[in-house]
C-alpha cells in the first residue's frame, strides 16, 4: 500500500529511476509552458480563450458524470463500468424528445422552436428520467445478485453490463450518428461573441448551458449528500453497511437511490453532450465514461467534491494539453489515460481524496 | 523407483495433441474430398481453429495472471498488439524501410523478430508491472486499461512505424529453410504446435515453487510476504510471463494475416480475452482453450443464425450475448465452466453417497 509508512529503509535503484523520470517529466512540461507561453508563443490569447471555453464545458460534463461514479464506488466499491452508457441512454432519450417536438406544430413553426424553454426541459427531463430507471434496473439485475462476490467479479458483470447495452442500442437505433435537433435558439456554434485580441471568440449558448446547468447539479447533489436524510444515509452506508444497517437504514434502498441519483446526472450529462456536441450513436457514452471515470479518480474517488474538480481539471487539460506539449490534438486521449495511470500510481487518493484503507481499494 | 504415472493433465495434453493432429491431418489428406469445416456443418473453419489457437496463447497467460496470481489485467490486448506489431515492423524491414537487406529477408529473420518482440514486451510489461502491480483491485484493472488505451492509441497515430490505422501490410508468412508453412493447413500445426507447448509449460509453472507462490498471493497478499514469498517479484513475473505469451499470440496473428492495424486490438479485445479466460474458469490453465473454443463458436453460430433470422448483415450484433454471457457467468458460475463442472459433478457423486 503506497500510504503506509515504510520503515527507512536502502533506497532501491528502481525508484530512484522513478524519481528522475518524474523530476524530466515535469521539467519538461515547465520547459513546454515557458516556451509556449513566453519564449515562441505558438498561439495568441484568442486560441488560449477558444482552448479554455471548450475545456470548461468538456469539463463540467464530465463532472457530473465523474459524480455518479464517485458516488456509486463510495457505497459499493464498485466501477460502475456501464455508467457512460448509461449517460448514452439519457442522451437518446432527449433525442428522441427534441425530434418529436420538432415535429409538433406550433406557433407557426414547430413546438421545438416555438417554445424552446419547455422543449429543452422536456428532453432534460425525458434523458433524466430514463437514464434513472435504467440505473435502477442495471443495480438490480447485473450487481445485485453479486453482493459480496470478490471484487473482480462485479466489475467483468459491469463490463458485460457495458457491452450489452451498446450493442442493444445499435440494435434498437441503429448504427448511424444522429444530428441532435436543437431548438432554433440554442442552435450549436451559436452564441455570444468576445473580441480578445482583436479576434473573434465565440462562446456558444449550448456550452454556457451545459456549464450553469451542471453548476446548479453539483451544487443540489452537494447539499443533497450534506444536508439531507438520504444523504445522511448514503455516507452511513458508505462508512459501513452493517452498522448502517443496524441504525435501521434501509441499506438496499439506500443503494438502489445512489443508482438513480448517479444515472440520473447521467442523463443530465448525456442531453448536455447531445445539445452542445450534437452527435449521439450507440457508443457516445463509452469514452466520456472512462474519462469521466479518470476524473474521478484524479479528484479522489469516493469524494464528491473531488470528482467536480477532476472533470473540469480533465476536461481543460484535454483541450489544453496538447497546445501546451506541442504534439498532435489526436493524442488527447492518451494524455487523458496517461494522467489515469500516473495518478493511479503515484497518487491514488487524488487531489481531495481521502485516505485509503485496504478494504477501499 | 517412482512409478512413472500419467496424470489427468499429461493425459489432457495427449488426448488433445492427438485430437487437433487428426483435425489437421484431415485438411492437408483430404479423405473422400471431406474437409475439415465438413465435419462441423462449416460453422469452425481451419481459420477459425487457427485463432482458437493464437488466442488460447493469450488466454493461458491471463489465466495465469488473474486466476493464479490473482492481478487483474484489462489491458492484455495492448501486449498482444505490441507482439504484432513488433513481428509486423520487424518482418517488413527490408520490404518497407530497405533497411538490414540482406538480414531481414532472409528466412529466419521472422523467426527472430518473435523473439525480439516477445523479449521487448517482456521488458516493457516489467518496467510498467512495477509500479501498477503495486496497486490492488479495482485500481489495477483501470490502470491496466488505461496502459491498453494508450498502446492502441498509439499504434494507430504513430503511422510512421505502424503505418497508422490503415495498418501494416505484406508481412512474410514464416518458412523453415524452403519449406512455406503456409496455406494454412500447415499454419494450423505451427500454431497448435505452440499452443500446447504453452499449456505444457504453463501446467509446469503452476505445479512448481511459482505456482505454489502465485496461489498463495491470490489466497492473502499479507499471509504470503509474511510467509517470506517475495510478492512483488512473483506478481511482476506473472505479468511478464503473460505479456510474452501474448506477444507470442500476436505476432503468430500477424503472419497469419500478413497485416496487422490497430483495430483488432482494442479495449474490446482485452474484454474479449478476459470473457473467455472468466468462462473457461481463471483457476485451470484447461479452461483457456475451452473458454476461447466455446466463445468463439459461440459467436459464429450467433452471428450466422442472427444473419440467417433478421436478415442483417455487417453489424456486430453478436456482442450483446458477449455481455449477456459475462453477466450471467458471473452471476451464475463465477469460477467458470470448469470449475463450475467440477462442483457439479463433486455434488451429484456426494448426492448418490447420500442415497446409498
Amino acid at each position: 500500500m503506497p500510504i503506509q509508512k515504510e520503515p527507512a529503509r536502502r533506497v532501491k535503484p528502481y525508484q530512484i529511476i522513478q524519481a528522475v523520470t518524474g523530476i524530466g517529466c515535469a521539467g519538461y512540461l515547465l520547459y513546454r509552458l515557458y516556451t509556449v507561453l513566453i519564449g515562441s508563443p505558438t498561439y495568441g490569447t484568442e486560441t488560449w480563450a477558444r482552448f479554455m471555453i471548450a475545456g470548461l464545458i468538456l469539463g463540467s460534463v464530465y463532472a457530473l458524470i465523474a459524480i455518479g461514479y464517485t458516488l456509486v464506488y463510495g457505497i459499493l466499491r464498485m466501477i460502475n463500468f456501464a455508467h457512460g452508457d448509461i449517460m448514452m441512454i439519457g442522451a437518446f432519450g432527449g433525442y428522441f424528445t427534441l425530434e418529436a417536438a420538432k415535429s409538433i406544430p406550433a406557433g407557426g413553426s414547430n413546438f421545438s422552436d416555438a417554445y424552446p424553454f419547455a422543449a429543452v426541459l422536456a428532453a432534460f427531463l425525458a434523458g433524466v428520467a430514463i437514464a434513472a430507471l435504467s440505473g435502477y434496473f442495471l443495480e438490480k439485475i447485473a450487481y445485485r445478485p453479486l453482493r459480496g462476490a470478490p471484487r473482480l467479479v462485479p466489475l467483468i458483470s459491469a463490463i458485460g453490463a457495458s457491452i450489452f447495452l451498446e450493442n442493444a442500442a445499435q440494435l434498437l437505433f441503429g448504427a448511424q450518428r444522429r444530428d441532435y435537433a436543437n431548438p432554433a435558439v440554442l442552435t450549436r456554434g451559436e452564441g455570444w461573441t468576445l473580441v480578445i485580441n482583436g479576434a473573434k471568440v465565440i462562446l456558444p449558448y449550448t456550452g454556457a448551458l451545459t456549464v450553469i446547468l451542471s453548476l446548479l447539479l453539483m451544487v443540489a447533489l452537494y447539499m443533497l449528500v450534506m444536508r439531507t436524510r438520504l444523504g445522511r444515509a448514503m455516507r452511513a452506508v458508505s462508512e459501513n453497511k452493517q452498522v448502517a444497517a443496524l441504525m435501521g437504514i434501509d441499506v438496499d434502498g439506500v443503494i438502489s437511490q445512489t443508482f438513480i441519483i448517479s444515472g440520473a446526472l447521467a442523463g443530465a450529462a448525456g442531453v448536455m453532450w447531445g445539445l452542445h456536441l450534437g452527435l449521439v450513436y450507440h457508443f457516445v457514452g463509452f469514452i466520456p465514461g472512462i474519462k469521466a471515470f479518470t476524473a474521478a479518480v484524479l479528484g479522489g474517488i469516493g469524494s464528491v467534491p473531488g470528482a467536480m474538480l477532476g472533470g473540469l481539471f480533465l476536461g481543460l487539460v484535454e483541450s489544453l494539453g496538447p497546445a501546451v506539449l506541442g504534439i498532435s490534438f489526436q493524442l488527447k486521449d492518451v494524455i487523458a489515460f496517461g494522467i489515469l495511470v500516473l495518478v493511479l500510481i503515484f497518487r491514488p487518493t487524488g487531489i481531495v481524496g481521502e485516505a485509503l484503507t485496504e478494504e477501499k481499494v | 523407483m517412482k512409478k512413472l504415472r500419467i496424470g489427468p493433465n499429461l493425459a489432457g495434453v495427449i488426448i488433445l495433441a492427438v485430437v487437433l493432429a487428426l483435425f489437421g491431418a484431415i485438411d492437408i489428406i483430404r479423405p473422400f474430398g471431406l474437409r475439415f469445416s465438413d465435419l462441423s456443418g462449416r460453422v469452425v473453419t481451419i481459420d477459425t481453429m487457427i485463432r482458437i489457437g493464437i488466442l488460447t496463447i493469450v488466454v493461458v497467460g491471463l489465466n495465469l495472471l488473474m486466476g493464479y496470481a490473482g492481478q487483474v489485467s484489462l489491458g492484455q490486448a495492448g501486449f498482444y498488439a505490441l507482439g504484432a506489431y513488433a513481428s509486423g515492423i520487424l518482418a517488413t524491414l527490408a520490404s518497407r524501410h530497405g533497411m538490414l537487406v540482406g538480414v531481414a529477408d532472409t528466412w529466419w529473420w521472422p523467426w527472430l523478430a518473435i523473439l525480439i518482440g516477445m523479449i521487448l514486451t517482456g521488458l516493457f510489461a516489467f518496467l510498467v508491472g512495477k509500479p501498477i502491480l503495486r496497486l490492488k483491485g479495482n485500481y489495477l484493472a483501470m490502470a491496466t486499461l488505461g496502459l491498453g488505451f494508450i498502446i492502441s492509441i498509439l499504434s494507430g497515430q504513430l503511422s510512421t512505424l505502424t503505418g497508422g490505422y490503415d495498418g501494416l501490410t505484406g508481412i512474410p508468412r514464416l518458412r523453415i529453410g524452403e519449406f512455406a508453412l503456409w496455406p494454412a493447413q500447415r499454419y494450423y500445426f505451427l500454431v497448435w504446435g505452440a499452443a500446447i507447448a504453452v499449456i505444457v509449460v504453463a501446467l509446469n509453472i503452476v505445479h512448481s515453487r511459482i505456482g505454489r507462490a502465485l496461489r498463495a498471493i491470490h489466497t492473502n497478499e499479507t499471509a504470503a510476504n509474511t510467509s517470506g514469498v517475495d510478492t512483488e517479484h512473483y506478481k511482476v513475473l506473472a505479468l511478464v510471463i503473460s505479456a510474452m505469451l501474448a506477444s507470442l499470440a500476436g505476432s503468430l496473428y500477424a503472419h497469419f494475416q500478413s497485416a496487422v492495424s490497430p483495430s483488432p486490438f482494442g479495449f474490446k479485445a482485452s474484454v474479449e480475452l478476459v470473457t473467455m479466460a472468466a468462462v473457461g474458469g481463471l483457476s485451470s490453465i484447461w479452461g483457456a482453450p475451452l473458454g476461447v473454443a466455446v466463445m468463439f463458436i459461440l459467436s459464429n453460430l450467433l452471428q450466422s443464425q442472427i444473419e440467417a433470422v433478421f436478415h442483417i448483415r455487417g453489424g456486430e450484433y453478436e456482442l450483446i450475448i458477449y455481455g449477456l454471457v459475462l453477466v450471467l457467468i458471473m452471476i451464475f458460475m463465477p469460477q467458470g465452466a470448469i470449475s463450475s463442472l467440477g462442483a457439479w459433478r463433486r455434488n451429484a457423486r456426494r448426492e448418490k453417497e447420500g442415497a446409498a
